[in-house]
């Protein structure tokens, strides 16, 4: 039943003095769709694709907030996160009962990780099967942080988690130079075209499957879901959604024939990053 | 580990027949994976510096730190697993904490040294529990001075002049050795530090790394705001905090320059062998 | 009102002699100490009072904790007893756990603790007094509500009231022992003299840095001379 001895539980360590509890909670994260967080210096954005289980049923939830200046993303099992969020609610609450503020986000993900961190070091509990990308803003500015079952939480300028998230990574990693400067719509679209990275080939982002959350510098957490979601992804047509370029494609296509000319233009409307920004590139 | 699959290594708290507890033997190993780390208990302080390794760019640098401050005169570098460290050192907190409310006066070092072994050491008492997968160097300064310890996941702890500990760490030791710490001071001991934490580094399988360094001093101007404090003020006048950033900058600059030199020279060496060789 | 000691109505000052427990022994009492060059010094009367009745007239109320911290108990000989046990208790556990004895102020902290999160319990009034390896001699008070002062000298029990301006009047920072001595032993003669609830011999203990501890007794009938027999303990 179990691939080895040592990943019965997480208080057993292997020889190699690694805990697979643990690491399998990690896959449990791979399991769930992509999120992607990126922030500038007055904004952070979260980006995820939802998925419905059936053809006729609603979409899972893929971003909570947690308070005016917090929210967060996640993958894998969303009873955990939900478990989590609602610790982050009442730490949140605390603060503005206690101190008259809202909680610093470095705190507040401090808090969670401690959390994490006991339930694999004790017998009969299991690690959290979720990561979450948090969003926030506080004294400090923007921040965006990502945590993991392990306990292990990190800060970045831009990240991604879920299936195939690699590929938003990469994106991420080419443009995260230019974030701090972007304007508020266009750290969503930065974010949409890194999620969109993630796509399986015959998959797009649509208003039913994208949700985002942005929060800025004296700006409360927004959240934008269904018809709200159309505004930034027709932002993102402008620059070449793949619905958008497919029906370029076809209308090229049609109107073209073998002309030469038309395979320059084909060419050109294939977008500026190419083949291996796309949705082609799904290593993990 | 002749004994693995004999089933003495699958619980916590269970004696081998040779009397080893396998459990703790295995958190040790996830220490010996970690970040090289190291403690110098110099003449008029102490220093701990860690190999942080750039696993991604899109990490904020600055943030994600290895080294805490536990108390104003205490840090705590760990290696190993990073969330084990991480409530490690919120224990060593509260032990500060406590120590202040109950004695009105900051912890000394020793005690907390101790006080933080037997915390480590009760986590391979039980089978529903593990041992902490981390080594914590301990750093302070108390009436008695500076102050240097290392506490392994078994519990064990003992004082040092020098202490090393992760994937590096045989390569810092023999480093630490050739140092004499007694009569070192702070500023000198920064490029040790360096110098010794480049020299451990693995180039030909690490990724790029930057260093983390903290000292716990005492000067003019700390030690005068301990005796101006206001009432009530627990403080002994030492304080843990980050290397100055101009200082560790050239530290680091003198330190890649060194080790880039004596590998010229290693290679220098080697070519010549090789002639022999051929010869 | 339990621990009402005296209170203002139209007939004047009422001194309520019933506010202890029954059968309660108090330590209605003259106790001070003060640092000098050297250390410190402690004194106090030996009067431990039931009411009007003297029940002891040569009462040892300078309490060993340390090796080097004392104190001085005023109120209920019973709960002072008590808390002094508790305390020791505690510095000696300190002393083998952490390999070195505690500090002063540490002693003092200890004392603290237990008489404020217990004040509503306690009749104690103490002084807390010692030399340690870094600070040197300190001398803390602790009185009824459990608030901690540290101070150069510092004096307690219903005998003090009438020392006060002695006291001010004498004071000189660094004193000699001999100085010192003087200056405890005048001020506590002044405080017998004048409060009823004081009396008997004066006792003293002095504490020196890296020395035993000195005791050092004063008799009535010989008018308190000096010295007429020294004790080693």
């Amino acid at each position: 039943m179990f691939r080895n001895n040592y990943d019965n539980d997480s208080v057993t360590f292997s020889p190699q003095g690694r805990i697979f509890q643990v690491e399998y909670a990690l896959e449990a994260i791979k399991q769930g769709s992509a999120a992607v967080g990126l922030r500038s210096k007055t904004h952070v954005a979260l980006v995820a694709l939802k998925r419905n289980a059936e053809e006729l049923g609603s979409y899972q939830k893929k971003i909570i907030p947690i308070d005016k200046h917090l929210g967060v993303a996640l993958a894998g099992l969303s009873p955990d996160a939900r478990v989590l969020s609602n610790f982050m609610r009442q730490q949140s609450m605390a603060s503005r009962l206690l101190y008259k503020r809202p909680v610093p986000v470095s705190r507040v993900v401090n808090s969670i990780a401690d959390k994490a961190q006991v339930n694999t070091q004790h017998y009969g509990k299991r690690p959290y099967g979720v990561g979450l990308l948090i969003a926030g803003v506080d004294e400090t500015g923007p921040h965006l942080w990502e945590f993991q079952p392990s306990g292990q939480i990190l800060e970045y300028f831009g990240a991604a988690i879920g299936a195939r998230s690699q590929s938003a990574r990469t994106y991420l990693e080419r443009h995260f130079e230019s974030f701090p400067d972007v304007s508020r719509d266009e750290l969503v679209l930065h974010g949409l075209k890194a999620l969109r990275d993630t796509l399986q080939q015959d998959k797009e982002l649509t208003t039913d499957n994208t949700s985002i959350a942005i929060v800025g510098i004296g700006e409360d957490l927004k959240q934008y879901d269904g018809p709200r979601v159309k505004r930034f992804l027709d932002l993102l047509g402008e620059d070449g959604t793949k619905s958008q370029r497919a029906a370029r494609l076809d209308t090229a296509m049609d109107a073209g024939g073998a002309d030469d000319d038309n395979d320059d233009e084909l060419a050109g409307l294939l977008g500026e990053s190419g083949p291996s920004g796309s949705a082609m590139d799904t290593t993990e | 580990m002749t004994s693995i699959g004999t089933g003495y290594d699958l619980s916590n708290s269970v004696f081998s027949p040779d009397g080893r507890n396998f459990q703790v033997e295995y958190a040790q190993k996830a220490v010996e994976n970690g970040p090289t780390t190291i403690g110098l208990r110099c003449k008029d302080g102490v220093i701990l510096a860690c190999e942080k390794l750039i696993t991604s760019k899109l990490l904020v640098p600055g943030s994600n730190k290895r080294i805490s401050t536990v108390d104003r005169h205490i840090g705590i570098a760990t290696s190993g697993l990073i969330p084990d460290g991480k409530h490690f050192i919120n224990r060593a907190r509260d032990e500060a904490i406590s120590w202040r409310r109950n004695f009105k006066d900051s912890v000394p070092i020793a005690s907390l040294a101790d006080r933080m072994g037997s915390y480590a050491q009760a986590y391979t008492l039980y089978s529903s529990v593990r041992p902490f997968g981390v080594t914590a160097i301990v750093a302070g300064a108390d009436n008695d001075g500076p102050g240097l310890y290392m506490i392994e996941p078994s519990g064990l702890y003992w004082g040092y002049f020098g202490a090393a500990t992760g994937k590096g760490r045989q390569a810092a030791k023999s480093e630490i050795e050739k140092l004499n710490l007694s009569e070192l001071t702070l500023l000198q001991g920064i490029k040790e530090a360096a110098r010794i934490i480049y020299v451990a580094h693995d180039d030909n399988k690490d990724k790029e790394f930057e260093i983390e360094m903290t000292w716990v001093t005492k000067d003019a101007k700390t030690a005068n705001a301990a005796v101006t404090g206001s009432r009530g003020m627990i403080w002994n006048g030492w304080v843990h905090e980050e290397v100055p950033k101009e200082l560790l900058e050239e530290a680091a600059r003198e330190a890649k320059k060194a080790v880039e030199e004596e590998d010229e020279e290693d290679d220098d060496a080697k070519g010549e062998e090789k002639m022999d060789e051929d010869l | 009102m339990v621990n009402r000691t005296g209170n203002l109505t139209e007939d004047g000052i009422h001194v309520d002699m019933e506010h202890l427990k029954k059968g309660e022994v108090n330590l209605g009492t003259s106790i001070m100490a003060i640092q000098f060059a050297d250390g410190v010094i402690l004194g106090a009367d030996s009067r431990t009072t039931t009411g009007a009745y003297i029940a002891n007239r040569v009462t040892d109320k300078l309490t060993q904790i340390t090796d080097s911290i004392w104190c001085c108990r005023s109120g209920s000989a019973a709960d002072t007893q008590a808390v002094a046990d508790i305390v020791r208790y505690h510095l000696n556990l300190f002393e083998i756990q952490n390999g070195h004895p505690p500090s002063v102020a540490t002693a003092a902290s200890i004392f603290q603790e237990i008489c404020y999160t217990n004040k509503d319990a306690l009749t104690a009034g103490i002084i807390v007094a010692g030399v340690d390896r870094h600070k040197g001699g300190q001398v803390y008070n602790i009185p009824l509500g459990g608030s901690l002062h540290q101070s150069k000298y510092t004096i307690s029990g219903s005998g003090s009231s009438y020392i006060y301006g002695f006291c001010d009047s004498y004071w000189k920072d660094d004193m000699n022992l001999e100085e010192g001595m003087k200056f405890v032993k005048e001020a506590l003669k002044e405080a017998i003299k004048w409060d009823g609830s004081s009396g008997g011999v004066i006792r003293m203990v002095v504490l020196k840095k890296g020395k035993k501890p000195e005791r050092h007794l004063f008799l009535p009938d010989e008018d308190y001379v000096d010295p007429p027999k020294k004790q080693a303990e």
